[in-house]
């Protein structure tokens, strides 16, 4: 073997591509290291026999038409092929196969390096499955999303949720620049985009409102995420586009405020019906009384139906000192009627609606209000709300006690009046005691509270610059406070 | 006419309670909670008694037990009489009911019903 034939073979062994070399008649002459930890197979035990042995058998049809066409026309360029490989041990794997011919003197020779695809097909089919997950959760979310590629802006993707806010379908998105499809939102929208991908950015959580051209007449609530994915090239730098509708959501929220106060009236509806009938039972034995008079006497006693008069007039008052004080449920719109008023009144005027309820449940109720206190400036009905809503809470807390006590107090400390609801209750524990002003937190059983009343008040009192706070000792009831700004 | 025990803690109510029934020709006396209805009821020993539910320290319904338990010495028909009010779920005039009144009236009620009532009771 001359020196060159020995370099070329070490060569060969030692690439680490498999490489084949077999005659015309497939018989095998060269079978590198490569080759060998591939198949399994040694060279000295695979040297003379068929190519054909390294070729699954369905294949070895496919693999003799392949090397036809190198047989008939002496093609000498390489042409890849996939084919499924068989190892020494019968297992399969996919392989590729660069095939080359060469003609020496008296034979033909095929060169064939052969490269293992299995992690190739792994990889394609990975991205194929991500890709079809994909479709199936763009499609099936409930939230819009579109990507937006290059400078125009034009639609890569877009999901079926978006395309329905959009009022167009999927189709009329594709491949389209955004200022073509929405040509209404491309003044609002394609600044901000273009500032998302210049500064690489991205908008997260944006609020905001938009008449959308299908429903020119009542504007939707949209919160949007516009999220850059940057890439060299600026042609295919895009915009993840991820956007909400929330108009639903948000009718639903003020629904379930509408709720929670009705949830309110109910747990002290039945004090309120008792203290409603009480008035009004006078008011119709009196009337029955003055009816009786007028009807038995000729010359009646003046004095007695006036007196009844009287005495109906006062029911009717009392009847209707309660009813006033259920518009604290029924306002909804926030009209901000800010005025100065003393602390001590509102608290009594919040008992107006619960007295009874207390009563009948025998709940002993200690008021102690400094007096002379200044006043604070606030939307008394809605701090009336507030101080109603504490009462309330402080009732629920006694259900179950043996003890039934509650204490209210007002004083004043610095530029602030205070108001304290105690109640002597079981308490909240430590662990949740910081949660109680978060929406939807309840202690209450399943169905007694919507969780929402001390969180509405926090935020009551908090648009009233003053605080709401709680402080518990389990055993040992709890105290809300309320301190307001003094009035100037 | 009948001599009437009216116990209700809403003074003004108990009052033209009391002024309807002397019109019509009745003996009434108040009380104004259950407690001192049960003293009255030992002294005055009513042929009718018309008792609110509702009330401070001793309250209606416990009135009712004390005097079915001591009925054999006071052999006396009640009517009870609520606004409505109730504890929990139940109502107060349904329990009232079910420990053994006579009549139930439900506030607001006519002064014919309560004459209608009496005179049924005391026929």
């Amino acid at each position: 073997m001359s020196e060159a034939e020995q370099r070329l073979e070490t060569i060969i062994s030692t690439m680490s591509d498999a490489i084949i070399i077999f005659d015309e008649k497939g018989m095998l002459e060269t079978f590198n290291l490569a080759a060998e930890r591939m198949f399994g197979y040694s060279h000295s035990e695979v040297v003379g026999l068929n190519v054909n042995i390294l070729i699954a058998e369905l294949h070895r049809g496919k693999h003799e038409e392949y090397l036809k066409p190198y047989q008939e026309s002496g093609e000498k360029i390489g042409t890849r092929g996939e084919l499924v490989g068989q190892r020494k041990d019968g297992t399969l794997f996919p392989l590729d196969l660069a095939l080359s011919e060469a003609h020496l003197v008296n034979q033909t020779i095929f060169t064939g390096i052969v490269r293992n695809l299995t992690e190739c097909k792994q990889s394609d089919e990975a991205l194929q499955r991500i890709t079809r997950y994909l479709d199936v959760i763009l499609r099936n979310l409930p939230v819009g999303v579109a990507i937006l590629e290059g400078p125009e802006f034009h639609y890569f993707r877009i999901n079926q949720a978006l395309a329905n806010l959009n009022g167009l379908s999927v189709e009329d998105h594709l491949g389209r620049p955004l200022a073509e499809v929405l040509p209404h939102a491309k003044e609002m929208i394609i600044p901000e985009l273009n500032k998302v991908i210049d500064t690489g950015c991205p908008i997260l959580h944006r609020e905001f409102s938009i008449r959308l051209p299908n429903n020119p007449d009542s504007a939707v609530n949209l919160v949007d995420w516009q999220i850059p994915v940057p890439n060299k090239d600026p042609k295919l730098s895009a915009v993840v586009s991820i956007v909400v509708d929330t108009t639903q959501l948000t009718v639903a929220q003020s629904m379930l405020v509408e709720s929670a106060k009705l949830a309110a009236i109910g747990q002290i509806a039945s004090g309120l019906a008792h203290e409603i009938n009480q008035p009004l039972g006078e008011i119709k034995a009196r009337a029955d009384f003055t009816k009786l008079i007028l009807e038995q006497e000729l010359d009646f006693n003046k004095e007695k139906v006036s007196d009844n008069l009287n005495a109906i007039t006062v029911g009717i008052d009392r009847a209707t000192k309660i009813i006033k004080h259920l518009r604290i449920f029924s306002r909804q719109e926030r009209l901000n009627e800010y005025e100065k008023v003393d602390i001590n009144w509102l608290v009594n005027e919040s008992f107006v609606l619960l007295h009874e309820t207390m009563r009948l449940e025998r709940i002993d109720v200690k008021k102690e209000l400094a007096e002379s206190l200044p006043q604070v400036f606030c939307d008394y009905i809605r701090i009336e709300q507030v101080i109603t809503n504490l009462l309330s809470n402080a009732k629920d807390a006694l259900q179950v006690s043996d003890v039934k006590q509650l204490v209210v107090r007002s004083y004043q400390r610095d530029d602030n009046v205070f108001v304290e609801v105690k109640d002597s209750g079981k308490g909240i524990p430590k662990a949740v005691i910081g949660k109680v002003f978060d929406p939807f937190f309840t202690t209450k059983a399943v169905g007694q509270g919507t969780g929402l009343g001390l969180s509405i008040s926090y935020s009551i009192i908090q648009e009233h610059s003053g605080t709401l706070t709680a402080y518990s000792k389990d055993g040992d009831g709890t105290c809300f406070t309320i301190s307001l700004p003094i009035a100037k | 006419m009948a001599k009437i025990l009216v116990i209700d803690d809403d003074v003004s109510f108990n009052d033209s309670l009391k002024q309807y029934l002397e019109y019509v020709g009745h003996n009434v006396v108040c009380a104004f909670d259950g407690k001192q209805g049960l003293s009255l009821l030992v002294q005055v020993k009513p042929d009718l008694v018309i008792t609110d539910i509702v009330m401070p320290s001793v309250d209606g319904l416990q009135f009712i037990m004390g005097v079915k338990d001591s009925i054999t010495i006071f052999p006396c028909r009640i009517i009870a009489m609520s606004g409505g009010g109730r504890i929990g779920g139940a109502n107060y005039l349904e329990m009232a009911t079910a420990l053994g009144v006579d009549d139930a009236l439900e506030k607001p009620f006519g002064m014919a019903a309560l004459e209608k009532s009496i005179e049924t009771l005391l026929a």
